[in-house]
């Protein structure tokens, strides 16, 4: 069977071949060439408003050193307040330490206490407690509570239940009552999460 | 190839030459204008050159694709039916068989053949010859390329007409051509591939003389010109036009059918048929250059092109002002990262700083709370029990009155909210048994 292409069928096939030509030509370049460029202008606007940014941010390069060190040195001098939590059982330690300073300046007798492990109290700290059972003069825990709140390190009572030993509902007729004072006593110590140093 | 091509058929009668232009359009054919030159025959060479200048001039007449229709007397057609099998070498039998079926010397001719489309079952295939003296040619061509006219091809009006029958019907119906003039009538007879043409005196008294008809039909073996399609061309009155079958081309009017010849010459070089010949030698034939049409699609290019260009210059200038803005952010980029990552650690540093300032001061409250109480409750009342937290103070004891008693805390800036948390009795020791919940009124 011979198989001739006559002028028509050759006009035909040069029609395809240049329709798929330029349809492949429209689909793959031309059209995302100017999808592209027509995207331009949003592009720029976008781009100018980030460099003007980095510029602005270029110009407070200088500033920012002097300020590091002064918010470095803030932070340190906050940070010396309280109770280092690098190690909870030194931290928990230093804790009762500071109590028992306390009690002792005094001459409170600390009976039972009951130290607490450390617990995340917010993002920023954690916190170790200690609970005291006292029984002793009004002066002392007074005193005590006054001594809790010069320490050192920043302590804070979390909770205080007091009652008399001896409850009365007026004044003896003759001689004197016995003033003991039975408290149980809260003692928190908020210890400051270590800022992780990550690499950015 | 062409999409767009516009040509010209010129067809020399016994006085008169008629000029048909024809356009085609991606394979649509439209007849734009038909002319005539009456007398050009009986004029001198200047005249008809100057005549057909005229006529260029003033109907601004294409000149780049001109076919030549010669009348049948000036020269032969014959036709010979070879095996299919030799379609592919047929130039080089005809050119063999050629000094036979020319009534001159092979030197002193040119000649050209026209082949029927191959057809399945077709074991012969009609070849159409059409030999023309050199000596009734040349001056032709001469004289049109002189005129500004130069010819790309020429045939015979017999065979122009075969082709124009073909090419405008394709059914294989038989067609009769009367072309008359003023002398004679010339017919010719198409069916199929098959042409039978004889020239005859002219005959007033019938439209188709019966005599030219039947000898057409004998010549073509056909019994009956019965259902054959009927054309009457040439110099005849428009009355007899009126049976001729409308030109199926478009803006073809009926008249259109009286220059039947010029048209189909027309045709030539825009439609395949088993007639299609062309005698002039390929080195006469005037070919425009298509080189012709470089300057044009280049001009045409490059204002494409600047338009496109002024189109998309605003956005091809903002992608390069963008990518310059790139450039710079990224040559900025790591110093600003060095900004951003001091001013990360800075947000960091003072956002511990406040949280740690702000654990200070939200420190406990229970010396100045047990302080107060001792300050503000009268001697005569005794406290049971003390409980603080979470800023919520609770207390119990005897008192004279112990709505005294809630009076006197809520009047203290240290607390705030007092109430009793049960209800009050009276004690047989003469006191209220109170207990008082208060919420501690802090100034952080």
């Amino acid at each position: 069977m011979s198989f001739e292409l006559r002028e028509r069928d050759r006009r035909a096939i040069f029609i395809l071949a240049a329709a798929s030509t330029i349809y492949v030509l429209v689909s793959y370049a031309v059209l995302p060439a100017i999808d592209k460029l027509s995207q331009a202008p949003s592009r720029v606007s976008d781009t100018e408003e980030q460099l003007r940014k980095y510029r602005r941010a270029l110009i407070r390069k200088g500033h920012h050193t002097e300020q590091l060190q002064q918010a470095r040195k803030n932070v340190a001098e906050a940070e010396a307040r309280f109770i280092r939590g690098d190690n909870p059982t030194l931290a928990s330690v230093e804790l009762q330490t500071i109590v028992e300073e306390a009690a002792k300046k005094v001459n409170l007798d600390l009976g039972q206490r009951n130290v607490s492990p450390a617990r995340k109290k917010d993002d920023a700290f954690n916190e170790i407690t200690i609970a005291l059972a006292l029984e002793s003069t009004p002066a002392q825990i007074l005193g005590f509570l006054a001594e809790i709140r010069k320490a050192p390190k920043y302590l804070t009572v979390r909770s205080a239940q007091m009652a008399p030993a001896q409850i009365m509902t007026e004044p003896p007729k003759k001689g004197d009552f016995m003033k003991t004072i039975r408290a149980n006593i809260t003692v928190a110590a908020p210890i400051p999460v270590q800022i992780r140093k990550n690499a950015d | 190839m062409f999409f767009f091509r516009k040509s010209t058929g010129v067809e020399i009668g016994e006085e008169d030459l008629t000029i048909a232009v024809a356009r085609s359009t991606f394979g649509k054919i439209r007849l734009s204008s038909v002319h005539r030159l009456t007398g050009f025959v009986a004029m001198t060479d200047e005249d008809r050159r100057k005549a057909l200048q005229d006529l260029l001039h003033t109907n601004r007449i294409p000149a780049s694709n001109v076919y030549l229709s010669l009348p049948r007397d000036q020269g032969v057609v014959r036709q010979i039916q070879l095996p299919a099998d030799l379609r592919r070498k047929l130039p080089e039998i005809i050119k063999l068989q050629i000094e036979t079926l020319s009534p001159w010397p092979s030197a002193e001719i040119y000649w050209d053949f026209g082949a029927e489309a191959p057809k399945k079952d077709h074991k012969l295939v009609t070849i159409t010859i059409v030999i023309l003296p050199k000596t009734y040619l040349d001056p032709w061509i001469s004289f049109f390329r002189s005129a500004g006219l130069p010819l790309s091809g020429a045939t015979l009006s017999s065979v122009t007409h075969g082709h124009g029958i073909c090419s405008l019907w394709a059914e294989e119906t038989p067609a009769i051509v009367l072309h008359r003039e003023d002398s004679y009538t010339e017919g010719i007879l198409i069916s199929g591939s098959r042409l039978a043409a004889y020239t005859g005196p002219a005959n007033d008294d019938g439209v188709a003389p019966k005599l030219l008809v039947d000898r057409l039909l004998s010549a073509a073996k056909l019994s009956s010109s019965e259902g054959a399609r009927l054309i009457v061309c040439g110099k005849v009155d428009d009355s007899a036009l009126e049976n001729n079958p409308r030109l199926p081309l478009e803006a073809a009017k009926p008249e259109s059918t009286k220059d039947f010849g010029s048209v189909a010459a027309a045709l030539l070089p825009l439609k395949d048929s088993a007639f299609k010949s062309n005698v002039v030698p390929v080195d006469l034939r005037y070919r425009e250059s298509r080189r012709r049409l470089i300057p044009a699609f280049t001009l045409g290019l490059l204002a494409t092109l600047m338009g496109a260009a002024l189109l998309l210059r605003d956005s091809y200038q903002n992608s390069v002002y963008a990518s310059q803005l790139d450039g710079e952010i990224r040559k900025i980029s790591p110093q600003v990262k060095e900004v951003a990552g001091q001013e990360k650690e800075l947000d960091q540093l003072s956002q511990r700083y406040r949280n740690l300032t702000s654990q200070i001061q939200n420190r406990d409250y229970v010396l100045e709370s047990v302080g107060e109480l001792a300050r503000l409750l009268p001697a005569s009342a005794f406290l049971a029990s003390y409980s603080c937290q979470d800023g919520i103070i609770t207390i119990s004891g005897f008192a004279q009155s112990a709505s005294e008693i809630q009076s006197l805390l809520e009047s203290s800036p240290l607390f705030r909210g007092v109430e009793f948390t049960t209800s009050v009795t009276r004690e047989p020791s003469g006191k209220d048994r109170f207990s008082l919940k208060m919420v501690l009124e802090v100034t952080k």
